[in-house]
């Protein structure tokens, strides 16, 4: 029989709906945040004029955050009554989203671009003063505080070329504001076949309109009278390079009470020029830029509660019974690292246990030997792997073998130090205190060692624990649903049953984590570029992978490099800051000082979401200088066929058993 | 009882036995495209060469009737082509244009075309492949999207006040093979509720579970509701209006779209689906039909030859 | 864990197959499989072949991984296309057509509505057989009222004055039987000998179609041969040879991942297929199919992937999408 199919088994993280949260979530997440930083007055700078750009990587908060400033969020925050909002935080937020006009087609059709131009800059308007005339309607559906209708509809309609005569209130306004609007729809749409925009007239000159609304507003509103009318225009990346120099030019005109905070993503800002080949618009003077993303990041303990609340809501709804909070983060299975992480490691070591071979990573320690002693000397080898053998704890075996080889010499050297590791490690395990040498590679290298263990062992890291999804996820919270979906449907697949009894093993986890690093690689961006981008991150990976599993790793945890960009190319450049725009790369505030030449070079690091598919850190710890060649190999794919061999070079100092026999810090490597 | 008026048509197998006063084909290597356009039978053959298949003028056919186009917007494309040929007077003239090699929004586009020039009686006909090559990786777009807009002709007059709290926008998604276009178009209304039309039944048995293994590599949802995943043929372009229009009457009982956006990322049958039920139900409304344009497609994607059809289009 | 089937060697790909089917078990297979049940059904393959188990396992999986499974949903779908596609659109043309190629909306609605009411839908096989249970969903999704229903026996009775066998129903002008797979068209044929020529011999303007949801194309072929549906037959999807999945025409093997190739699963779906079901190794008739509906598994699928004891395996045999016995 056919059966409706059973809700048991769907997915509670699918990523159904458009948005999780509701504005009054939104609000109460981003109050505390906010508040923090002196209240969203400041950060948003609402008392002044001035205008801003604010810019933010996709899922940076910034939308929400503009809605939040937006005239229903204002209400929601003073019991519903946008009048006492407006009285008491002294502005008028006017929310639009600029993904709304379809800009796509004022272009083309066989119009010159300058008339495009103009029809655009009139559209934006007319559609600024729409939302603007709403928003009042809005405000005063309550309570009117408009003293005389009649003479604000006449200066309003006076702002016009040829003023309307035949509108007598508001409501009215409103329409002939929308009507105008659909005349150029109906008129720009044909133009494909008609090829003319006949009967498309410009009615009033730029700026008229949504610096000359609010003023007459003010004067005839006594609410309002010392209000700022804030127009958020958000999404301004979909405007191409021509219309974006309207916006620019509406940010030089800017006048009276009103002013634009302007959201993109970063690197969303295709010109600073203005309308008709004009200056520039110059940072401080005519606007202020902020960038969010890295305001966000910092916000750890905020995000975690908002990503709990999250996940426990998504549970709640499609289980029986209310999910505590609380009780969410034991519904995974965690990495204990106790006893230097015995019990995950142990298991590993028992999973290919073989009479004939040793260990995988003494195997490669014996051939390394080898080169040392000669492969004559089978005795001496089995003496220095003897003196580094720790059974019960893998993890310190591999930690004794970097030890070793960051102390490498001749055979003598090579006895002498694996006798001192054998002492050494004794007494970590006692909890004593070995060498000050050895304790700080263990304290740095400890991420590492586990990670190349399972590398040895060919299995993939193990990634668990919500604290850990809730990382990767990065402030983003619909990059931990597509996590969490992902180690659903696989635990789910497992037999695990997951959040109704069973826990979500680590395996499952891990897949899930792997899953969702290939999903988030293959995400869409918003603009071409898809295939360098993706293959000069790729190179990068490979060059930290490379270091990471190498025998003796220069850096620890490393998933961040530093780069002199003034020395690099053009195009390795553009390609660093579309990745960065498209969130595979994250910039981080406190740029490294180079060492050569003591400027300040640019840091970034590699996403935790994606740093899984290479087995990278996803905590970030030490940095990678890379100078303008390498770097250069790996950005511009111009010069991307030098990547191998410098990448060999860079790693042979890391390597056994020769380690290249080069200078022993790699700074001073020529690469 | 079922929308009859997208229904009054039906789709026919090709046979070759008719004759057109004009053919137009877009030029590419697919044997399905080369062969149809070499056994129809029309006064007037023409290749129509557009600028996504790169072709250089070396590889253009030599003994046909070419019809070239640099553009890279499909209104000018069509206009540039099959405008230069056909006009008021020929108007009447049986006219077939094979929609095999055509890019989505040039489908589109033509339908729009011809409605207002008044050539209101028209066929289409469209070769299914035997399989496509290289089964999940099909990769059709050679080149990442360079923009997702709306298709000329199909812009509609959107609501623009975003004033209120919660945009009630709706994204109609015709779920096809290409994950990247399938997320991009996701990505750029991503504010909108999404609902998704499969084809089901699909031109073959096995692309039904590869189109799903392809949407879920583009992330999107696997909600299984009845209203918010629809079912329309592959190769039918008159059920796929019905299923459409269906699913509107369904949405609009609940709450009606402040804006609705569809997007035909499916066979090209489907496509002429979206199309024709736009302009029996949507011209003049806040919807539009929105795609992820790329500047070059591969010029072959298929193997062998599958069942054809000929889609009597006709304007009430 | 199902890392411990693989080495090293063929690990990424058991990994890479594995991750196909676990996003097809969610989002097509109606979550009908799990880890556990697919090592149970590698199990099975243990080097029987000639060829490692570890390769004769990555062989079944990647079998496995191209099966074909239409769920409850993709059913009731199907069911709405055997009668939009392949009865209503044809019969509007028909309508159409007698009415003067009319476009009048409801001349033609109200000539359709006659004609629909003069049909009659019904099943092949008995009752209980998974043809004709379709029929419930059948009317269900396509709206129908349960008079367009009718049973077999009622088709042709006995009068009660001249003894004569006559139609029951004498104003029905279409019988329209429905089934879910046709695979040598067998089936059908005997329909068409038992009673479909004696109802068209007592009256020759009844038309007789012949509708389902999988054909084998060659099964079609001998229907429209060899029955009395003639060329009024139909199937929603119709399978030619490319679907047979070890064959060198298999579209599964057009293009493979390294590692796989189709001698050895061939060898493992016909060695192990002799073993289990040697009367038809390669499934009924040889149709080497990977197909899998919510309600059952066709014997036109390879045995190795239903094979159990229920189905009177000839070994011992764990399967991975189970089959319910025609007995």
């Amino acid at each position: 029989m056919i059966n409706q199919l059973s809700n048991r088994d769907d997915n509670p993280f699918d990523l159904t709906k458009a948005s999780d949260f509701s504005d009054t979530q939104i609000l109460n997440y981003w109050v505390d945040i906010v508040e923090e930083q002196g209240g969203l007055l400041t950060v948003l700078n609402l008392r002044s004029v001035m205008p801003m750009l604010l810019l933010g990587g996709k899922g940076s908060g910034k939308t929400h955050l503009m809605r939040y400033c937006s005239a229903p969020v204002q209400a929601l925050r003073h019991e519903g009554s946008l009048h006492t909002a407006v009285s008491q935080e002294g502005y008028l937020g006017i929310y639009v989203s600029s993904d709304g006009l379809n800009v796509g087609r004022f272009s083309g059709k066989g119009q010159t671009q300058d008339t495009w131009n103009a029809i655009f800059g009139y559209y934006f308007e007319l559609w600024l003063a729409l939302n603007l005339t709403s928003t009042i309607i809005m405000k005063n559906r309550a309570e009117s505080f408009i003293t005389d209708e009649q003479s604000f509809i006449e200066e309003v309609t006076a702002l016009f070329d040829a003023p309307p005569s035949d509108i007598s209130d508001i409501g009215q306004l409103y329409n002939f504001l929308e009507q105008k609007l659909r005349a150029v729809d109906s008129i720009v749409n044909n133009c494909a076949i008609t090829r003319s925009l006949d009967g498309l007239e410009i009615t009033f000159s730029p700026g008229r309109l949504c610096y000359g609304i609010p003023p007459v507003i003010a004067k005839h509103d006594k609410s309002l009278r010392d209000s700022i009318f804030v127009y958020l225009i958000d999404e301004i990346e979909n405007l191409s390079e021509e219309q974006q120099k309207f916006l620019n030019s509406l940010i030089r005109y800017r006048k009276g009470n009103a002013t634009i905070r302007v959201g993109a993503r970063l690197y969303g800002i295709k010109t600073y020029e203005t309308s008709g080949s004009g200056e520039p618009i110059k940072r401080n003077a005519e606007y202020e830029r902020v960038e969010l993303d890295s305001f966000l990041r910092g916000h750890d303990k905020e995000y975690a509660k908002l990503a709990e609340e999250l996940v426990a809501k998504r549970l709640s709804s499609t289980h029986t019974g209310a999910i505590e909070l609380k009780d969410v983060s034991c519904f995974f299975e965690s990495i204990s690292s106790a006893n230097f992480y015995q019990e995950l490691t142990s298991k590993l070591a028992n999973s290919r246990q073989s009479t004939e071979n040793d260990r995988p990573y003494f195997e490669k320690l014996k051939g390394h030997l080898c080169h040392v002693f000669g492969s004559q000397a089978e005795d001496k080898i089995q003496s220095v792997i003897s003196h580094l053998r720790v059974d019960d704890f893998p993890l310190i075996e591999k930690l004794n073998i970097l030890h070793l080889y960051k102390n490498w010499g001749n055979s003598q050297q090579v006895i002498e130090t694996s006798a001192l590791i054998q002492n050494d490690a004794k007494l970590l395990i006692q909890r004593a205190k070995p060498s000050k040498d050895y304790s700080q590679t263990f304290e740095h290298f400890d991420s590492d060692l586990l990670a190349q263990l399972f590398r040895d062992y060919s299995r993939k890291i193990p990634y668990a624990g919500l604290d850990t999804l809730i990382h990767l996820s990065q402030g983003v919270p619909r990059n931990l649903l597509g996590i969490l979906k992902q180690i659903y449907r696989r635990s789910l697949f497992a037999g695990e049953k997951p959040f109704a009894g069973g826990t979500v093993s680590l395996q499952s986890q891990t897949e899930g984590v792997m899953d969702s690093a290939v999903w988030f690689w293959d995400d869409a961006q918003p603009d071409s570029y898809g295939t360098e981008v993706r293959d000069a991150v790729e190179r990068l990976a490979i060059l930290l992978r490379s270091i990471r599993y190498s025998d003796k790793p220069s850096e620890c945890d490393l998933c961040a490099f530093s780069v002199d960009e003034s020395k690099i190319t053009e195009q390795a450049r553009r390609t660093i800051e579309r990745a960065e725009n498209w969130s595979y790369l994250l910039k981080i505030r406190d740029g490294a000082k180079n060492k050569n030449t003591q400027s300040v070079d640019s840091k970034f690091q590699i996403s935790p979401m994606l740093a899984p598919k290479w087995g990278l850190s996803v905590h970030r710890r030490g940095t990678l200088e890379i100078r303008p060649d390498l770097a250069n190999s790996i950005f511009d794919n111009m010069h991307s066929s030098n990547f191998e061999a410098l990448l060999k070079t860079r790693i042979s100092a890391m390597s056994a058993p020769s380690f290249s026999a080069k200078a022993s810090s790699d700074q001073q490597a020529l690469f | 009882m079922i929308n009859l008026s997208y229904l009054l048509d039906a789709k026919t197998p090709l046979k070759f036995d008719e004759a057109w006063d004009f053919f137009f084909s877009a030029f590419n290597n697919s044997e399905r495209v080369t062969e149809t356009f070499k056994n129809i039978t029309a006064d007037k053959k023409y290749w129509l060469i557009i600028p996504e298949y790169q072709y250089k003028h070396e590889e253009e056919p030599k003994w046909d009737l070419v019809l070239r186009t640099e553009s890279l917007n499909e209104a000018d494309q069509i206009i540039e082509t099959i405008g230069s040929v056909l006009n008021s007077t020929n108007k009447d003239s049986k006219i077939c244009v094979d929609i095999t090699g055509l890019m989505r929004p040039q489908i589109l586009f033509i339908l729009r075309y011809f409605k207002v020039l008044g050539v209101n009686k028209f066929d289409m006909v469209y070769a299914e492949p035997l399989h496509y090559a290289r089964k999940e990786d099909t990769d059709f777009t050679l080149s990442d999207v360079s923009e997702v807009r709306q298709v000329s002709g199909f812009e509609g007059t959107h609501n623009v006040d975003m004033s209120r709290e919660v945009s009630n926008d709706l994204l109609f998604l015709g779920v096809g093979y290409d994950s990247d276009l399938m997320s991009r178009v996701s990505l750029d209304k991503d504010r909108a509720r999404q609902l998704q039309l499969h084809s089901l039944p699909s031109l073959s048995a096995d692309m039904y579970q590869e189109s799903l293994i392809r949407l879920d590599r583009a992330g999107l949802s696997n909600s299984k509701g009845d209203d918010q995943v629809f079912f329309s043929s592959a190769n039918d372009p008159f059920f796929t209006a019905v299923a459409l229009s269906r699913a509107l009457q369904k949405i609009c009982t609940t709450k009606p779209p402040s804006n609705l956006y569809l997007s035909p990322l499916a066979t090209k049958p489907q496509t002429l689906g979206f199309g024709l039920f736009y302009l029996k139900e949507l011209d003049g409304k806040p919807a539009s039909i929105i795609f992820p344009f790329s500047e070059k497609y591969s010029r072959e994607t298929s193997k062998g030859i599958g069942r054809r059809w000929v889609y009597p289009i006709i304007f009430d | 864990m199902m890392n411990s089937y693989f080495s090293s060697e063929h690990e990424d790909l058991a990994a890479a197959l594995k991750q196909r089917i676990t996003i097809l078990n969610e989002r097509a297979w109606e979550h009908k499989l799990d880890n556990d049940a697919i090592n149970r059904w590698l199990e099975n393959f243990n080097g029987r072949t000639g060829l490692e188990p570890e390769i004769e396992r990555i062989h079944a999986l990647y079998l496995l991984s191209q099966f074909m499974y239409f769920g409850s949903r993709e059913i009731r779908v199907l069911l709405r296309a055997i009668y939009n596609d392949l009865y209503l659109a044809p019969l509007i043309q028909e309508v159409r057509h007698s009415l003067g190629d009319s476009r009048d909306l409801q001349k033609i609605a109200s000539a359709l509505k006659t004609e629909i009411s003069k049909t009659r839908f019904l099943g092949v096989g008995n009752p209980s057989e998974s043809g004709v249970h379709l029929l419930y969903y059948f009317r269900q999704e396509n709206s129908l009222s349960k008079k367009q229903f009718a049973d077999n026996a009622q088709i042709i009775t006995r009068d009660q004055e001249t003894q004569k066998r006559v139609l029951r129903y004498p104003e029905i002008e279409r019988y329209v039987f429905v089934d879910d797979v046709c695979g040598s068209g067998e089936t059908a044929v005997r329909y068409s000998n038992d009673f479909l020529r004696e109802m068209q011999e007592l009256n020759n303007n009844v038309k007789i179609h012949y509708f389902c949801l999988f054909a084998n194309a060659d099964g079609m072929d001998v229907v429209r041969r060899d029955s009395a549906f003639g060329n009024n037959c139909g199937a929603v999807y119709e399978f030619d040879k490319s679907y047979r999945c070890v064959s060198e025409d298999s579209r599964y093997f057009k293009s493979t991942p390294a590692g796989i190739n189709l001698e050895s699963a061939r060898k493992i779906a016909d060695v192990y297929g002799q073993i289990i079901c040697p009367g038809h190794p390669m499934g009924y008739l040889d149709s080497q199919m990977l197909l899998g509906f919510t309600h059952n598994t066709p014997d036109n699928t390879l045995p190795i992937i239903w094979m159990d004891s229920d189905n009177c395996s000839t070994s011992p045999w764990t399967p991975a999408f189970r089959r319910y016995p025609k007995v």
